[in-house]
């Protein structure tokens, strides 16, 4: 039962959450799907309006919890359906009204996204804290032996930055503004290298920003996803350590796939999740009671010590005893910043400053199929990339980064240089825009030619600047038909040093083949994206992998 | 494009001082909510802060209203959005502070304060932690044995920026981080803004703040307690189950409520450790619960809240202090071999709403927040009565 009181009081909200629909819907975007996967809503699925099933937007890293929800359906009778979503995208869809009649719940690493997120905190009628987990770094053995790190005598954020800065070390990192094991990573170095006081405000992360590119020039990988990252991880051994979760990190480890590692909580503190799992206020009231059965459950003493031992996570509830490798950690969490700018703050420092310079070579099929729709798809992929945006959307072309563009159809066309300047970046932008623009599709297509020639170009941005992120985009539509797969994998094999660690990002469109895109995918570690719905949903999720 | 950023900037900073002033995360405990009411019984409706919202929902509260014919309704709003309420919506105001009560109780005419119960604010922390502290000269310990956490050494030690790892003898929490208090969001909810009275008062040389000139002059000094902690959760419940679940990794010093502690402890939860300390600042201050009563009703209730025996009881098992029967108290202690908390006579008085309040906004981290001015609200609403 609602008071009349609350739904009387509730009439403002109402419109004032319409207008903020309204103007997300005309200027802003909603951030990025962290798994390039599409985010497909759970609001028309069966059952989504029993009382009995809570749909739910949930953080992507959270689908090793489904066995422990399997075990929550026979024993509270409730059905769970997660949605995968990264934190701010999702934090803005249900500040916004946008999660209302679709979802029920939101299940992310904390509430301080939507607390901080204009409109956030009234959408929340209860939560319960589930799980914590702390954003670490996890390093290979003989790494952390080589650097007399351990866990029991961990590294202060400031040493693994001499480590860096004396490149002795090596990490892969996440994309802090579509994942949040990246923003917590950036939270804790950031408040670590700024003197580990008070939670970062703007004159702390002004002053700390050198020390933070510093940092960042160890940043060999980073990625949209944690996934992807994991297995690229995995598979280039030059790479010393991996910023994730604990839990992440430990499964891993359990699984032996990346040889033994030591999990290190920096000395001076860490950025945890803990989780809460919360009632959304638009949920249909009927969902309490599933709500209250399913967290009470998750909370009990024997069902925290399941989510221990199978994904990892620490207990929220006092009295279960930590296994042997949670307690070999100690864990000191840093402050958060207080507020929605201090966030964003942070995250354009990150981006516009001390990141490493992204330079991305973009390989595009101008070949006669082309023609019509798909040429316009991809001006309007390019209309996006060279927008900037509201605070927290990175993916426009940022200060700093080179975009070379490199068209082919028949042959391949001579590339076409930019290094967007670190400030008044319009013009640059606008002349990205009208290259692309001028684009006139014709002819065959010589795709592993054009992949051959970008990869030579890479290795001349990697020797030109070292510190310089260099990728690879991809986009074709149609199946290669001027030399096979074998120009470009030999092209590939004769290349030395970083250069050969570049990865490419493919983009399937139109009718292009699968197979040649996979086999780039795999010849370089990449990842082939499908823009055939979507291609500038496309463009912009390899955002966060540049 | 510039008119519609000046609408969403405007939009914008509506939804921000709505959302600042709205309880946001209701950390339910209690497991029982939005039972069916009882149409045999006179439906009460209560504005309540949300640290009563477990004792409220106690079977034996209920039970022992429904046996005087009444059942609570209650909804759940922290101080600043209970003062812009329509009183007209609800029988009785149910603050967790003195100032608050009134001010409602001369906003609202007809209105009368009917204290019920009080409880102590305290420093929550670990034995070993404390220990360090009392070699650092934070913490001392009086002639009866109790930990007192010096409020104006605490200052002192944040002007100069102390670390936890600059303090002699400290093993027990050997990080670089700034020796700092955890307190909850002092905009939404009550514990957080009774420290702003608690170091404004030290600030103050020792005297109850009395205008909000007075809040400008010591904001410079209390200001970094509140600031510098970053993020803060929004309910008192939330830092509170930090520090129970994950102890000193997050939280080594946090400012609670004695009942806070005191319940789990009489409710014999597995939570509570032997390492876990409360210290009992100097100077004290209690956060008062104080019905405050619009209609006969809610003075139905108030008056059993604080004479039905079987309710003073419930509110002794939670941890409070019933005003009007200290019998309850012992008895709850001895029942359950909890031993008695220290008695808290250094108390000081809170200022008056309009004053903290203005200390809330002056230690506020978001410029936008404005200073006096209260502003539309809603809350959580759960109903109890009838069978569970």
């Amino acid at each position: 039962m609602r008071s009349v009181w609350f739904s009387l009081v509730r009439a403002p909200f109402v419109l004032v959450t319409l207008l903020i629909t309204a103007l997300a819907l005309t200027g802003c975007t909603l951030g990025q799907d962290p798994d390039g996967t599409g985010t497909g809503g759970a609001g028309g699925e069966n059952g989504g309006d029993q009382a009995t099933t809570l749909r739910v937007i949930a953080g992507s890293e959270l689908d090793d919890m489904q066995p422990i929800l399997d075990e929550a359906a026979s024993a509270t009778g409730v059905t769970v359906q997660l949605t995968p979503m990264g934190s701010l995208e999702a934090s803005e869809l249900v500040a916004g009204g946008g999660a209302a009649g679709s979802y029920d719940a939101l299940w992310i690493s904390s509430d301080r996204y939507l607390a901080l997120t204009d409109g956030g905190a009234e959408k929340v009628v209860a939560a319960e804290k589930i799980m914590s987990s702390p954003v670490v770094v996890g390093v290979r053995e003989a790494a952390a032996q080589r650097l007399g790190w351990s866990a029991e005598k961990p590294p202060s954020w400031g040493d693994i930055a001499a480590a860096v800065e004396a490149r002795k070390f090596g990490y892969a990192m996440t994309n802090p503004s579509t994942s949040n094991s990246g923003f917590s990573a950036l939270v804790a170095v950031a408040s670590a290298l700024a003197g580990g006081g008070g939670a970062l405000d703007e004159a702390r992360t002004a002053a700390v920003m050198p020390q933070l590119a510093t940092f960042f020039t160890g940043q060999k990988r980073t990625s949209g996803s944690t996934g992807w990252l994991t297995d690229s991880f995995v598979e280039d051994e030059s790479v010393d350590g991996l910023i994730s979760y604990e839990s992440s990190l430990l499964a891993l480890q359990a699984s032996g796939r990346a040889g033994p590692l030591v999990l290190l909580a920096p000395s001076d503190g860490v950025v945890s999740g803990d989780y809460p799992f919360a009632l959304l206020s638009d949920a249909p009231a009927e969902k309490r009671e599933s709500f209250d059965r399913l967290t009470a459950w998750l909370r009990t003493p024997e069902t925290q010590q399941k989510i221990m031992e199978q994904t990892h996570r620490r207990p929220m509830v006092a009295g279960v005893t930590l296994t042997d490798e949670l307690a070999r950690t100690q864990v000191i969490e840093l402050p958060f910043p207080a507020t929605r700018p201090a966030m964003d703050n942070l995250l354009a420092g990150y981006f516009t400053t001390a990141r490493r310079p992204a330079s991305t070579i973009y390989v595009l099929d101008v070949s006669g199929s082309m023609a019509g729709d798909r040429i316009e798809a991809l001006r309007s992929a390019f209309t996006h990339l060279t927008t900037p945006r509201s605070t927290g959307d990175y993916t426009a072309f940022l200060p700093r980064e080179q975009v070379t563009l490199l068209p082919f159809s028949s042959d391949v066309q001579t590339p076409i240089e930019f290094t967007v300047p670190a400030k008044n970046t319009d013009a640059t932008l606008a002349e990205i825009r009208t290259r692309v623009e001028g684009l006139q599709p014709a002819g065959r297509t010589a795709l592993f030619e054009a992949m051959a020639e970008a990869y030579r170009l890479a290795g001349e941005k990697v020797a030109a600047d070292p510190n310089s992120y260099v990728t690879v985009v991809v986009m074709t539509d149609g199946q290669a038909n001027g030399a096979g797969p074998e120009r470009f994998t030999q092209a590939h094999q004769a290349l030395r040093g970083e250069a050969a660690t570049v990865p490419a990002f493919a983009i399937m469109f139109g009718d292009s083949s699968n197979s040649d895109l996979e086999a780039i995918a795999a010849t370089t570690g990449g990842r082939v994206f499908d823009g055939r719905e979507d291609l500038t949903g496309a463009f912009r999720v390899i955002r966060g992998y540049q | 494009m510039g008119r519609s950023a000046r609408i969403g900037v405007l939009v914008a900073s509506l939804v921000a001082i709505v959302a600042a002033v709205v309880l946001a995360f209701v950390f339910a405990q209690d497991g029982k909510r939005d039972p069916v009411p009882n149409p045999d019984l006179v439906t009460v409706r209560a504005l309540v802060g949300s640290e009563k919202a477990p004792l409220l929902h106690d079977q034996a509260v209920i039970d022992a209203l429904a046996a005087q014919g009444l059942q609570l309704q209650i909804d759940t709003a922290g101080s600043r959005s209970m003062m812009a309420a329509n009183p007209d919506s609800y029988d009785l105001f149910f603050p967790a502070s003195a100032p608050v009560a009134d001010q409602l109780t001369s906003a609202i005419p007809g209105a009368r304060a009917i204290p019920a119960f009080q409880t102590p604010l305290v420093v929550l922390t670990f034995s070993d932690i404390k220990d360090v502290l009392e070699a650092n000269g934070l913490v001392s310990t009086d002639a009866a044995g109790t930990p007192v956490f010096d409020v104006a050494a605490y200052l002192d030690a944040l002007a100069k920026d102390t670390r936890w790892n600059s303090l002699t003898d400290n093993t027990a929490y050997p990080s670089s981080k700034t020796v700092m208090v955890t307190t909850t969001d002092p905009l939404r909810s009550n514990s957080g803004l009774m420290f702003t009275a608690l170091t404004g008062y030290v600030a103050n040389g020792g005297k109850v703040l009395s205008s909000t000139a007075q809040v400008q002059q010591v904001a410079p000094r209390i200001r970094t307690a509140f600031v510098d902690q970053g993020y803060k959760q929004s309910s008192t419940e939330g830092p509170f189950e930090d520090y129970l679940a994950l102890g000193k990794q997050k939280t080594p010093l946090l400012l609670a409520y004695e009942s806070q502690l005191l319940s789990r402890q009489l409710a014999q939860s597995a939570a509570v450790t032997d390492q876990m300390v409360a210290l009992y600042p100097e100077p004290g201050m209690f956060s008062q619960h104080v019905v405050v009563a619009r209609t006969e009703n809610g003075v139905r209730v108030g008056e059993l809240l604080t004479q039905d025996p079987a309710l003073t009881a419930a509110v002794a098992r939670y941890g409070f202090h019933p005003q009007s029967d200290p019998g309850a108290f012992a008895t709850a202690l001895t029942e359950t071999g909890v031993s008695t908390p220290p008695a808290v006579t250094n108390a000081v008085e809170p200022p008056g709403y309009t004053v903290l309040d203005s200390l809330a906004a002056a230690v506020s981290p978001d410029p936008s927040v404005p200073v006096e001015e209260p502003t539309p609200s809603t809350a959580t609403t759960t109903v109890a009565g009838g069978k569970q």
